[in-house]
């Protein structure tokens, strides 16, 4: 084989392997908005009734609490089912190399992680409406 | 004798010493005209809920994102977005770095892994 040619597919090979990198490890997620500032003393955002509805506003400051911390339990969760299947994927390319012929899921080009994603951002949204309420009823959660 | 120097330089620099590089975006709140005391980082507090029993002042809203050097390299953790957002809280002078939320690791247009931490940096008042 001529040296060109030998150029020419080791970049070929370099190539594929990065995107079937990209393919099965998926893109980085940036992390979720913060929710908006109610509770520094120089926040310009105001809290009212109608930002909440009539069941939340219900809520004592222990229910409130208890579901946060449910919800924070839940997002943990999530976030390391989330890392687990980032890590089997990846066990898999170590073990085969190239994916093998009859694999096709794995060779769709796609994020394995959706719907995992999807449901941790249901939890920040869920904690959000909490921690307004939270502010709202001026509750007093002791920082640790 | 150079070709081994250098196999030995890049052999060192792959799997020793630093193992991921970081950028910060800092969007203040406002509040920089305050005296800025540089505190320890150890002494920084970290969560990823509100403080609702002390009263602060925003500062901003830290924005960072570490990176693996390299393929060969270890994915970044939450630690190590916890240690940068730290620093950063610690620059602007601030007490606390409060609803800190995680991304998902995975490649970037720069990094084979890369990890995306926010967090908003207060300084207490009282």
């Amino acid at each position: 084989m001529v040296k060109g040619e030998q150029l020419n597919l080791l970049n070929k090979i370099l190539f594929s392997l990065v995107i079937i990198s990209i393919c099965f490890i998926g893109c980085a997620k940036e992390a979720p908005n913060l929710p908006k500032d109610y509770s520094s003393l120089n926040t310009k955002n105001k809290l009212s009734k109608n930002d909440f509805t009539s069941e939340e506003l219900k809520l004592s400051c222990e229910e409130i609490s208890e579901r946060l911390k449910k919800l924070n339990s839940l997002n943990n969760y999530y976030q390391s089912k989330t890392k687990n299947e980032i890590r089997q994927v990846a066990q898999v390319i170590t073990i085969y190399g190239a994916p093998p012929k009859h694999s096709f899921p794995l060779l769709l080009p796609a994020n394995t992680n959706s719907e995992l994603n999807f449901k941790i951002a249901q939890t920040y949204r869920q904690s959000d409406i909490l921690y307004k309420l939270q502010i709202f009823k001026n509750c007093k959660y002791i920082s640790k | 004798m150079f070709k081994t120097l250098l196999i030995l330089i890049t052999s060192l620099f792959l799997f020793t010493g630093c193992s991921t590089w970081s950028t910060a975006n800092i969007k203040p709140s406002g509040q920089q005209n305050l005296p800025k005391k540089i505190k320890n980082t150890n002494e920084i507090v970290l969560t990823e809920e509100n403080i609702t029993d002390r009263k602060y002042i925003s500062l901003g809203e830290i924005d960072v994102s570490v990176n693996k050097l390299t393929v060969f390299h270890s994915d970044p953790k939450k630690e190590d977005v916890n240690k940068k957002l730290k620093e950063e809280a610690s620059k602007l002078g601030a007490d606390a770095v409060i609803f800190v939320r995680y991304g998902t690791v995975g490649m970037t247009m720069w990094s084979y892994g890369s990890l995306n931490g926010k967090g908003r940096a207060v300084k207490f008042v009282e």
